[in-house]
């Protein structure tokens, strides 16, 4: 092969298997996201922080009033989600004045105060503590007051005091929370503000352009990295007392491996049997089983259900297991690869004077190895994801409840909890795995040395 | 073509595993423990299933003991609760085939929307027969609950009214705004004379809003909607759309295509046509619930299961009622007469929402009903459904226990918003096949209505046709 | 010294003998349900069937659920599409399967990761696959509009390709030929090396060039597994329902008006079944099923003939 096609048959590969592995990615992604995180697009840690976009406020005499708050100095509060301020300029009504959050420190932008007025507030963090403001002076119980001066009234450091003057914009923002900030505009264009005393400033022309602005932080990578992933997810699956992982899992081991193994020898017989011996009505037999695997396997659910009720194999491996080992599948499949095997090779062992548990040990065994390795593998796999059968052959008091049924148990009425989930998935994962790769040796390796060459 | 010879004392042959052999003993050791259920003593025992949530299972547990302990103490009999777990996909399959097996639980936990599946084939008690009943009358015992709530368990089979189960948690739809978006078009929407810092209240300022917040060149649109029957269930209510009704024989009759409802569902499809929507509904697009996360859609409906997760993702949102036809538009349609009270307004034309949640059924194959029905009855009572509302921050189904978090200032402000909304909660029309009806029917009638494809009468005299047909009819037989 | 008859019948049993196993559980297991399910589509449950005694309470309907489909629309609406799907999946599969088992039968450095890489996905959950290709597919924010945005090319931003009618099952068939094809490259794989080196060897002797070599040996020999993958494939096709199930959200895609009648673009036969299935229409579904089976055994059978006159 010329480097040509041979960098053409690379990037065609790779990019397919790029294709074919992004569930697996996404899935392992997002075993690792924080709570809620799931639902967003964002799987890269971006190390600045974006703020909302703003706009240039004019210098004008309208006194407005800043309000901040910081969670660190309220003990008793963690972990706060929505912080609003409820007090006398909006009527104490509780949805509307909502503070924004900048890393830590939470804060809102109030207008149309009369100057001289003393305005009582409180901060609502949750939706239903209400604290007063640590930071004020004035307090009155858990109310806390401020008196309206001109112009640019505060409770705590100036966060972004930014104005249009003389013709420029002059960007001033006090941030104790990162020591790189950036001024971002919509047209990708980046200013990188100098720190001066705790405050970042820069100016800039006064253009329509450059008038709505959003402001980058520079944070750290773990930090970054944190904001959307977590260990959490996984620990959560292992130690959930209402989620008994280890007996799911037990029992899926046990189930699907048994599956696999009987299918695999039932398969290996019958197909041989097809393939290489002649007897009375094989045609028609082979049309009965090939005609069996043409009706969706969802219609033999209610018969089968009734037969397993009436045996009494409900909430039992037999149960689990039995009803799948007829596989037509497996059987034709097993068939028509013996059917590669040249007849030369079995009619020289007869010859030879080989038993039939000769021939099955020395040619038919070594030789399908790799065929019994997809086969198990297929069987192994599909049984380890086998929902529906599972979840009603066993009552929800069964100890015989397996990986599938436990998983769904993680999907809600309305909302699917896909972080734990795909931690779920993540594990059961696993001894797919572990199956694959020890079937690959045989598909690789295995044929080469049967007994052909 | 084929012709080769083979030394076969040259070739190895394979030890067959032992490990099957170890396999085949551990099936035959494992099979041989089948449980066994023995009944030595004599203790009522009820098995209870239910698909809750981790943390909503935890509670449920310390609720069912402490019925426990109640029923012991104010009987003296010793009753033994067991709650399970069950997925909920495929609930409804799991209870047939339990049900062909006679192995239904004695009490069962479950969305509220399935109790009609269920009523309708004879696998509920009906628990006004109980002798323990303790109302005059079904009515009467609606009083205790949220009326949408409720409603979902009233149901009339051949004439015969009965109450098939008590609500146990109950959801429904509201408004999510996201505060962000509002406020980078704060000016904007000034301009436009809209308040950035509330949300719209009808459906006409709904629009504007969306006008002024859709931004196509980046991706960001005012609204989004899902296209389910359930989801358009607000609309409906909003112009007051009763589309089951009965005629004078008494049989049901599907009466979709009716002016009313013609202007629901116009108001989705001039949402859409108007592209002031997203486009979300359409298969294959990205959901109102992703797409708000991301930040891209700045309004949705969205019920309180999605409260938690935006908020703790750090989404800066608001909630409010869903807004309602305007009081021009009422008049303009006849709704209302131009000099309606506020009251009468209210009534007819309401910030109206759909309703979700579970409902406690008891099964026939339960031998000890009446308990089974103490029990649902305490989980349903004032003490259980606050104990429950506290500590999972979800809508009260009893209406003592609404009043008593409405006015305790440790509520939060989200789950005051739904209850206030959830009294605006109908349940949708007592007839079976409500999934047929709407994954078979409604939906496809309706998108294609938001396509453009056809007229929205056209498709709704459509649905209704099908639904007449395929559902009613053999029903009125 | 034994008769021929006599060895011939020692060996017919000792054929039934290696078959009993797999034929017992297939006659309680599977033929039991067959014959079932055959009873279930000559009858019907009435409206108000009780679920405890479902089964008593079927009535004799006769051919009604056969009459009844052969004469709906949307059965037939079904059946062509899942032509369709079949038409685009099946031919695909094999000749993507091949490729990559030929490709990768060679010594390519890193083989192995890629024999895996094209595998893996035949073990993860449909529903995780779904959820990714609906987010390539979704319009606006998808990966391939965006791809095709940037191109020029605008047209997929309104619907996108699962919300199209048009694009609907091609979009599903992409996906799912992607996931199966890794599943035929190991049968390929398995078969291609069972073929002996010295056949190639006399072949190259003979002076034969790399594509003849495909064309002359490789596949024939491997015709078995074609013939598998077709009969397999055909089946998939016609009981298909998850991928539909996963990948439409369980909607069945778009809705299309196809002279007057309101249809779905994805609603494949198995996923018609299944929605029958689960709205608790056992008796139709076991008729659609058995009406699926006929379909499905003709075309096997014209396969076989097809793929084996030549043998």
């Amino acid at each position: 092969m010329s480097t040509k096609v041979k960098f053409l048959v690379y990037s065609a590969l790779s990019l397919g298997a790029l294709v074919v592995l992004l569930p697996l990615f996404w899935m392992i992604l997002t075993a690792f996201k924080q709570p809620g995180q799931a639902l967003k697009f964002d799987f890269f840690p971006n190390t600045m922080l974006v703020g909302p976009w703003k706009e240039v406020q004019l210098d004008s005499p309208d006194p407005f009033l800043i309000l901040e708050f910081d969670p660190k100095k309220y003990p008793e509060i963690s972990n706060p989600k929505l912080v609003a301020v409820v007090g006398d300029f909006n009527n104490w009504q509780e949805d509307r004045d909502v503070l924004q959050k900048d890393r830590h420190v939470w804060f809102i932008k109030l207008h149309n105060f009369e100057v001289g007025q003393k305005y009582r507030y409180q901060f609502m963090v949750n939706g239903q503590h209400k604290v007063a403001d640590v930071q004020s002076l004035d307090k009155e119980g858990d109310i806390s007051s401020l008196t309206i001066h001109s112009g640019r009234n505060t409770n705590g450091t100036l966060l972004d005091d930014t104005k249009e003057k003389d013709g420029r914009i002059h960007f001033q923002i006090s941030c104790s929370q990162s020591d790189y900030l950036e001024i971002e505009w919509a047209s990708e264009k980046i200013l990188v503000l100098q720190e001066k005393d705790g405050i970042f400033q820069g100016s800039c022309e006064a253009s329509e352009e450059y008038r709505r602005y959003r402001i980058l932080q520079a944070r750290s990578f773990a930090e970054a990295t944190s904001a959307i992933y977590t260990w959490n997810n996984f620990q959560e699956v292992l130690h959930n007392k209402d989620f008994p992982f280890a007996s799911f899992f037990l029992n899926s081991v046990i189930v699907s491996t048994l599956t696999a193994l009987f299918t695999v020898v039932l398969c290996l017989m019958g197909g041989y049997t097809f393939s290489k011996k002649r007897f009375f009505g094989k045609n028609l037999l082979l049309l009965i089983l090939l005609s069996s695997m043409m009706i969706p396997g969802m219609i033999f659910m209610v018969p089968q259900f009734i037969l397993v009720s009436k045996l009494g194999w409900m909430n039992s491996y037999q149960g689990m297991i039995v009803p799948h080992l007829a596989n037509v599948f497996g059987l034709f499949l097993f068939k028509q690869y013996i059917d590669t095997i040249p007849d030369s090779l079995f009619e020289a062992a007869k010859l030879d004077g080989a038993s039939e548990w000769q021939i099955f040990r020395i040619i038919l065994i070594p030789l399908s190895m790799p065929i019994m390795a997809t086969l198990f593998l297929l069987t192994f796999v599909g049984q380890w994801s086998n929902f529906l059968w599972q979840l009603i052959v066993n009552t929800p008091d069964s100890m015989y409840r397996t990986l599938p049924v436990g998983l769904a148990l993680f999907k809600g009425q309305y909302a699917t909890n896909w972080e734990l989930m795909m931690a779920g998935a993540c594990f059961s994962i696993i001894p797919i795995a572990i199956v694959f790769l020890s079937a690959q040796r045989f598909f690789i390796a295995g044929m080469t040395s049967g007994a052909v060459k | 073509m084929r012709n080769q010879n083979i030394d076969f004392s040259q070739v190895k042959g394979k030890k067959v595993p032992k490990i099957i052999l170890v396999l085949i003993f551990l099936l035959f050791f494992f099979s041989g423990c089948t449980e066994q259920f023995s009944s030595e003593e004599e203790k009522i025992s009820l098995i209870v299933w239910e698909c809750f949530k981790f943390d909503e299972h935890e509670e449920f547990l310390k609720i069912i003991a402490q019925f426990e302990k109640k029923y012991q103490k104010e009987t003296g009999k010793k009753v033994e609760i067991i709650a399970k777990r069950v997925p909920f996909d495929d609930f409804e399959t799991n209870i047939r085939l339990a049900a062909l097996g006679n192995r239904t639980p004695d009490v069962a936990c479950f969305d509220a929307l399935k109790v009609l599946e269920f009523a309708f084939h004879r696998t509920l008690v009906p628990l006004d027969t109980l002798a323990n009943f303790e109302a005059e009358s079904i009515s009467e015992k609606g009083k205790e609950y949220m009326k949408g709530a409720f409603q979902t368990n009233v149901i009339d089979i051949k004439g015969e009214t009965h109450l098939y189960g008590l609500p146990q948690q109950t959801t429904c739809l509201a408004l999510f705004w996201s505060r962000q978006m509002f406020r980078e078009k704060a000016s904007e929407l000034e301009a436009a004379g809209l308040d950035p810092k509330s949300s719209p209240r009808t459906w006409e300022e709904l629009s504007a809003y969306a006008k002024v917040l859709t931004d196509t060149k980046n991706k960001e649109y005012g609204f989004a909607m899902d296209n389910s029957l359930w989801f358009t269930l607000p609309f409906f209510g909003c112009y007051n759309v009763n589309y089951i009704q009965s005629d004078a024989q008494g049989n049901k009759v599907c009466t979709l295509g009716d002016p009313l409802s013609c202007a629901a569902l116009q108001v989705k499809v001039d949402l859409y046509q108007n592209k002031l929507e997203a486009g979300a509904w359409k298969p294959g697009a990205i959901s109102p619930e992703i797409g708000f996360a991301n930040g891209k859609y700045a309004m949705i409906l969205m019920g309180p299961w999605n409260i938690k997760r935006y908020r703790d993702t750090g989404i800066d949102f608001g909630i409010s009622l869903i807004p309602r036809i305007s009081r021009t538009k009422a008049i303009e349609i006849g709704l209302i007469s131009p000099d309606a009270s506020e009251k009468e307004y209210l009534e007819k034309a309401p910030p109206a929402t759909n309703v979700g949640g579970n409902n406690m059924s008891i099964f026939k194959s339960c031998s000890h009903p009446e308990i089974a029905y103490d029990l649902i009855n305490y989980i349903s009572q004032t003490e259980a459904q606050l104990q429950w509302c506290k500590a999972l921050n979800q809508i009260p189904v009893n209406v003592t226990a609404a009043e008593a978090l409405r006015n305790d200032s440790g509520t939060n402000t989200d789950i005051k918003v739904f209850m206030k909304q959830a009294l605006y909660s109908t349940a949708p029309p007592q007839i079976p096949r409500y999934g047929y009806l709407e994954n078979d029917i409604m939906n496809p009638e309706m998108e294609l209505a938001l396509k453009g494809n056809k007229s929205v009468k056209k498709a709704l005299q459509d649905a209704a046709k099908k639904i007449n047909e395929r559902i009613l009819e053999p029903l009125n037989q | 010294m034994k008769s021929n008859t006599q060895v011939a019948f020692s060996e017919e049993m000792k054929a039934y003998t290696l078959l009993a196993p797999f034929l017992l559980v297939f006659v309680v297991f599977l033929g039991y349900p067959v014959f079932y399910s055959l009873w279930l589509s000559f009858h019907k449950a009435p409206v108000y069937s009780d679920w405890y005694n479902i089964m008593n309470q079927m009535q004799y309907v006769g051919g009604q659920h056969y009459y009844d489909l052969l004469t709906n629309q949307e059965f037939w609406w079904s059946l062509l599409l899942t032509f369709y799907y079949g038409v685009l999946t099946i031919p695909t599969t094999i000749a993507l399967s091949l490729t990559l088992a030929i490709l990768l039968n060679n010594k390519l450095r890193g083989k192995t990761f890629f024999r895996s890489a094209f595998f893996l996905p035949n073990v993860l959950d449909l529903l995780v696959i779904g959820i990714i290709w609906i987010l390539i597919y979704s319009p606006k924010y998808g990966l391939l509009d965006v791809l095709f945005n940037y191109i020029g090319i605008s047209y997929f931003s309104e619907n996108g390709f699962l919300g199209n009618p048009i694009t609907c099952l091609p979009a599903i068939a992409l996906a799912m030929v992607l996931k199966g094809a890794g599943f035929g490259m190991i049968l390929f794989l398995t078969a291609i090396q069972n073929i002996p080196d010295s056949v190639y060897e006399a072949a190259e002797m003979d002076g034969i060039n790399a594509r003849q070599k495909l064309l002359f040996i490789t596949v024939p020999l491997v015709k078995p597994i074609i013939l598998f993958m077709s009969i397999t494939g055909t089946i998939a096709v016609l009981t298909a329902f998850t991928e539909i199930y996963a990948m439409t959200v369980n909607t069945g895609g778009p809705t299309v008006q196809v002279g007057g009648e309101t249809l779905k673009a994805a609603n494949l036969s198995g996923y018609y079944l299944y929605r029958n299935f689960v709205d608790g229409h056992y008796g139709k579904a076991a008729a659609i099923s058995f009406l699926l089976l006929i379909i499905a055994l003709s075309i096997s059978l014209i396969n076989m003939k097809f793929l084996k006159s030549d043998h």
